[in-house]
């Protein structure tokens, strides 16, 4: 069922299926002519899991029907947001025990790590 | 697949009721001490490392008392067997063996059934056994609906001379549960390997039981931490990392192995280290075959396929990069319905946020070639968020074959090299 979890709120932000969050800045959308985020959120050509409600990003489904895997966690909102909108959104994607593991290698590694 | 240590498949023997001989884990001197004390001499110290053909690599030892076994203890837990570091033993009760007995339990892929396998003369090199004289080997195929029952195993002895009828009867008891066990624990291969027969019952020595890494998720009792194949050694940090990404996430998946964490065999062999990353386990062994012959060896194994969603690509593109010493990237998808711009979209926000001012582009040569369903969307993602203009990254489309994918990555690690780079 359709849910408006976005009116009133500061950040918008739920888990998915993975084990991670998507939090979406809303006090930047409203200045957004773009909606790129919701644009992308799309599968074989409709709407998946955003939609614009009064001039910012909402959620189509409840927040349990995303987690269990209504976002199919293709980072285009992420992306998008950085090209055509405001960097309003942010994807976190933890992976247990790998920043230990940076740690660990940290003077051996080719890259720099911020 | 998972592949249990002894100590652990012996445990879930005991709950098929196999019969295993009196046995303790320890990884302490004082432990082993306490375990003796418990059992009583002689016994046998064997190391629990996941590796065959312990006896003659120095991983098993019988002790006859005290002395030898404060001895052995310590050399064994500070010394490796094969290769493998051994931080854990089982001391055992040593049995009078009158003759030993190979069972196992495994999937016959032309059958399509599991297979019994019933070896009279032992297993000692049964692999080599089966190639040289498979005639040597009963073996029964089980119609899983049907099941496997003691009559068919009595059957499938009566093949097997020199034994009593009551030995008879006890081996086909265990015949039985371990076809049962093999079923419960959804296992690619149960073994004993010997079954011993003594002189007053049948005893497993040793056991070897490997899950179908596809079934993990339906064997939760058995705690195991690390489904994905590393041989035969334990995994890395770094790919028990890995084997968290498809824990609560079905959607696609992520093979990852290490094929030389310690980068010893590609210095020895005077090669190049790179990380790698194929859609399809084909693509990547044909890939590696064109990589090799270049000087390049990729330090890792992976394969992302099923359509793994964009947050999968994201988490292992983090961890290929995160290997020390490597000298460039090769990403390649072979040609599939995989949706391309998806894969693309893990690595470009994995590339942002490990080369942050360079806004994604790699400080090592990097080669993503991009063939199949979405290949044109992944190219221009690349294209739009600037990582395809970076100096040492080369994007190919579906007219790449393996071997242009290679030859352009060899051609821009020279240039990379050539400019003073890194490592």
């Amino acid at each position: 069922m359709r849910e408006n979890r976005t009116l009133g709120k500061k950040l918008l932000e739920f888990k998915v299926r993975s084990g991670g969050t998507i939090a979406i800045d809303i006090q930047r959308c409203i200045e957004c002519e773009t909606k790129a985020c919701v644009k992308v959120c799309t599968i074989q050509g409709g709407p998946l899991v955003l939609d614009v409600e009064q001039q910012v990003p909402s959620l189509r489904w409840s927040l349990a029907e995303i987690e269990r895997g209504g976002c199919v966690e293709c980072l285009g909102c992420e992306l998008d947001c950085e090209l055509y909108g405001k960097r309003a959104v942010q994807v976190n994607l933890p992976l247990a025990g790998f920043d230990e593991y940076l740690r660990s290698v940290a003077e051996l590694l080719v890259y720099q790590v911020d | 697949m998972a592949r249990l240590l002894e100590y652990q498949g012996k445990d879930i023997f005991s709950r098929f009721k196999i019969p295993t001989p009196k046995g303790k884990v320890v990884r302490r001197l004082e432990e082993a001490k306490a375990a003796a004390d418990d059992i009583g001499y002689p016994l046998v110290v064997k190391a629990q490392v996941y590796a065959g053909k312990r006896a003659k690599s120095g991983g098993i030892r019988i002790v006859n008392d005290d002395n030898e076994l404060l001895s052995a203890v310590p050399v064994m837990l500070s010394s490796t067997v094969r290769g493998l570091p051994t931080d854990t033993l089982l001391v055992e009760e040593k049995v009078d063996v009158k003759r030993e007995i190979y069972v196992g339990v495994t999937a016959d892929p032309s059958s399509r059934t599991p297979v019994v396998i019933v070896c009279g003369e032992g297993g000692v090199d049964i692999e080599e056994m089966a190639q040289q004289r498979p005639d040597a080997l009963l073996k029964f195929y089980v119609d899983i609906l049907r099941g496997m029952h003691v009559y068919d195993a009595l059957n499938l002895l009566r093949s097997v001379p020199g034994i009593s009828s009551q030995e008879r009867l006890a081996v086909a008891r265990v015949i039985c549960s371990l076809y049962a066990l093999y079923r419960h624990h959804d296992c690619k291969l149960a073994e004993i390997n010997p079954l011993a027969l003594a002189t007053d019952r049948v005893v497993a020595l040793d056991s070897r039981v490997d899950i179908d890494d596809d079934a993990v998720s339906r064997q939760a009792g058995l705690n195991i931490e690390m489904a994905e194949e590393a041989g035969n050694r334990s995994a890395t940090v770094l790919e028990r990392v890995a084997g968290s990404i498809d824990h609560n996430d079905h959607r696609g998946t992520v093979h990852f192995v290490q094929i030389d964490p310690d980068l010893s065999y590609i210095r020895e062999h005077n090669m190049t280290p790179i990380g790698f990353d194929c859609v399809g386990a084909g693509a990547s062994l044909a890939m590696m075959d064109e990589l090799v012959p270049l000087g390049f060896y990729p330090v890792d194994f992976c394969d992302t396929s099923g359509n793994p969603v964009g947050s999968k690509l994201y988490r292992i593109t983090r961890i290929i990069f995160s290997q020390p010493g490597i000298e460039g990237y090769v990403f390649l998808s072979c040609i599939s319905s995989q949706q391309l711009d998806n894969t693309a979209r893990g690595i470009i926000k994995a590339l942002k946020e490990i080369y942050v001012e360079s806004g994604g582009q790699p400080n090592i040569p990097s080669v993503l070639a991009f063939r199949g369903a979405w290949d044109e969307d992944a190219i221009k993602l690349l294209a739009d968020h600037g990582i395809m203009g970076g100096r040492w990254v080369r994007v190919l489309g579906r007219d790449a074959t393996e071997r242009s994918t290679a030859e352009t990555f060899a051609a821009l690690h020279r240039e990379w090299k050539a400019a003073g780079g890194r490592c």
